[in-house]
């Protein structure tokens, strides 16, 4: 079959910021053309060959180009595609930006059973993973949205406890905070649109291939 | 800058500056051309489907709430909308019109033979949660279902004859994704996982996560032979139609996933007779509504649009849950969908109204008004003025809609005196039988050139 319903060339969205180069350096690998963004300051950059077009975006935006249509393939943090909701195919995972999304607290609260207490609360710069563990957990919260320095809340008594990434751990430990429960563990996902998977198929199957993680001969 | 007020930007320009929104989110309106596009294709569509033998049915737009939601809806019952009749009985308004025919046909139609054609258009309404894709609480659909063959080829029928369907819209650059239910179920069978283990496997088939069927198979510990089905069942799916069934064939764990198999099979080589097997792709690993859909499920994809035009399935378990027991296939096309499809195909276009054939002064003369009447019975479209205007003044208005012809009523000559027209040498009095048929040879002109010259017309001094 030809994929005969495409006007343009298969569109890939990318993260910009701390998984952009990975993610690049990834594709390299596979043997993939990908244009060098930094040469350029272009947000939308196309192969030699002109087969594929390369976009680059926030990284919280990538599941919504991508659900929308607006690109074919992305790769996005589990994390931020989990905060995002939205309904996309995720074949596959890859081993970059390993993370994990954790509840932490000041230490005080290791011993605390988070299901007697009647009030709790969490800030967050991931809203929608927070509340929908909380509720999968059995446990009262109310969430509390912020946009960055979190571990600044439980210092100044703006909640109890905190939802956050991860990485180290460094950053927990210099505010006084510890980790107490295990949210998700985040590593980069290549999505894909649903539609684009059908009309696509021989184009978005090729891509994969070349950045499937087990590839032959990787 | 001002504080005080800190509106966005437009809001300052409303007569009264609100916040509220005017329309609740999900619902659509549609002015002028979108309005008549709109129009044009549920025609279209619905047109096809009659040339199909399939009856119109008109259906009503809300029901009994226990008879729908328990038999039919349960898994979709939050998403219902619910209100009370005057004696506390919940309403609910359709969330799909398959139910409605499927109640119609169980009841009133029990005493009655086979086969039943029936063709709709109409609203249903959902709270629909389409994880960030769209919002959207009324959908207009225009629908097929054919009742009382068991056969693949009625599944081929309904696929062929909703192609048609989108073809009549000049829509045809669409791909069909088929499934089967009992492809899916007869692996539920085969494994008879936990409902939380099921769970997963639902969550992998529906986002083709080869992570969370890994780790699915982790924790359900099949059999060598199940691993394979498993471990292969995403990769089935695609174009290559003969392909795949020969793969899937090899990885049927039981009677049920065999006869699906064999099912496509059938259904496939109908569509190849039909001249649209090369618009499908397969799908095995499609997870579809189990409650509902009891054989083939497809979907209609048109290109460059994320949402699907059009969706459906075999459902001869639905009928029975209301009366005598039939088996039945049917779809529906989204004509929200077709409608931004055709508008995806051009570029973007001003709304106005559409200009009337003329523009007539108002006037209350009996023989006017009859010959203005016949005119319209053959479909030229004349508006008369309703307010008092003068010359230059109705010369304006009949630029402003855009009309082909302006003319007055003269009481005292009993005859039209026609103040502009796209024929000039046409300008001047005329007696009644004269200005008709000045009109329709315009209209004939208009037939022949579709909407040039009213456009040109439109378009100048506006």
């Amino acid at each position: 079959m030809s994929d005969a319903t495409c006007r343009r060339p298969l569109r890939i969205s990318l993260p910009k910021g701390r998984l952009a180069d990975d993610v690049a350096r990834h594709l390299r690998d596979g043997g993939l053309d990908v244009p060098d963004f930094f040469a350029s300051r272009q947000l939308t950059l196309r192969t030699a060959d002109g087969t594929q077009e390369y976009i680059l975006s926030k990284p919280t935006d990538v599941p919504t180009f991508v659900v929308h249509g607006g690109a074919d393939i992305g790769f996005s943090g589990l994390d931020t595609l989990r905060e995002e909701g939205v309904d996309v195919l995720e074949p596959f995972t890859l081993p970059i930006g390993i993370c994990r999304i954790s509840l932490a607290g000041p230490r005080a609260w290791r011993d605390v059973d988070l299901h007697l207490k009647d009030h709790l609360r969490v800030a967050t710069k991931y809203t929608r993973i927070a509340s929908d563990w909380f509720v999968s957990q059995g446990i009262n919260a109310e969430v509390i949205k912020l946009n960055g320095s979190v571990e600044l809340a439980p210092l100044t008594g703006l909640s109890d406890l905190i939802v956050d990434l991860v990485e180290t751990g460094r950053t927990l430990q210099a505010n006084g905070l510890v980790e107490l429960q295990h949210v998700l563990d985040s590593r980069v996902v290549v999505i894909v649109n649903r539609s684009a998977s059908r009309l696509r198929e021989n184009e978005v199957n090729r891509f994969l291939a070349c950045v499937r993680p087990n590839r032959p001969g990787a | 800058m001002n504080t005080d007020n800190m509106l966005p930007a437009g809001g300052g320009r409303q007569p009264e500056a609100t916040n509220r929104r005017h329309l609740p989110l999900g619902v659509r309106e549609y002015l002028w051309q979108d309005a008549r596009l709109r129009q044009q294709l549920e025609a279209a569509v619905n047109r096809t489907f009659r040339t199909w033998g399939y009856n119109t049915v008109i259906l009503p737009m809300f029901e009994f709430g226990d008879m729908l939601t328990t038999r039919t809806h349960a898994a979709t019952h939050d998403r219902l909308y619910r209100f009370l009749d005057m004696e506390g009985r919940t309403l609910i308004l359709r969330p799909d019109m398959t139910a409605a025919v499927a109640r119609l046909v169980g009841t009133r139609l029990a005493g009655m033979e086979g086969p039943f054609r029936f063709c709709y258009a109409g609203s249903v309404f959902r709270h629909e949660e389409t994880s960030g894709l769209e919002y959207q609480q009324e959908f207009r659909q225009a629908g097929i279902e054919l009742v009382g063959s068991a056969d693949a080829m009625a599944d081929a029928e309904i696929l062929a004859c909703m192609a048609a369907g989108l073809q009549a819209c000049n829509l045809s650059d669409f791909r069909i994704v088929v499934g089967h239910a009992d492809y899916y179920g007869g692996l539920l069978d085969a494994l008879d996982p936990q409902p939380s283990d099921a769970r997963q496997l639902r969550w992998a088939m529906h986002r083709k996560s080869e992570h969370a069927l890994a780790r699915f198979v982790e924790s359900c510990r099949p059999s060598p032979k199940q691993r394979a089905t498993l471990e292969n069942l995403l990769t089935l799916q695609g174009a290559d139609v003969a392909g795949l069934l020969e793969r899937a064939a090899g990885f049927c764990l039981n009677r049920r996933m065999e006869s699906a198999q064999l099912n496509l099979r059938k259904l496939t080589e109908q569509l190849d007779a039909y001249g649209i097997l090369e618009r499908v792709t397969l799908d095995l690993a499609e997870y579809r509504n189990l409650e509902y859909y009891t054989g083939m499920t497809f979907e209609f994809l048109l290109p460059d649009s994320a949402a699907v035009a059009g969706s459906g399935g075999r459902y001869d378990g639905l009928i029975g849950r209301f009366g005598r027991s039939r088996p039945a296939v049917g779809g529906i096309l989204h004509l929200d969908r077709l409608v931004r499809a055709v508008h995806s195909n051009q570029a973007p276009q001003a709304l106005s109204p559409k200009p009337p054939l003329c523009v007539v002064g108002q006037t209350k003369s009996g023989v006017a008004l009859e010959a203005m009447g016949r005119l319209r019975q053959q479909g030229l479209d004349i508006v008369v003025h309703t307010d008092p205007l003068s010359e230059s003044g109705l010369l304006a208005m009949g630029r402003n809609l855009g009309a082909r012809v302006v003319a007055d009523w003269c009481d005292r000559t009993q005859s039209f005196h026609v103040l502009a027209c796209t024929i000039p040498e046409s300008v001047g009095a005329m007696d009644v039988s004269k200005f008709e048929q000045l009109l329709e040879s315009l209209q004939q002109t208009e037939l022949s050139v579709p909407d040039q010259s009213t456009a040109s017309m439109a378009g100048s001094d506006v």
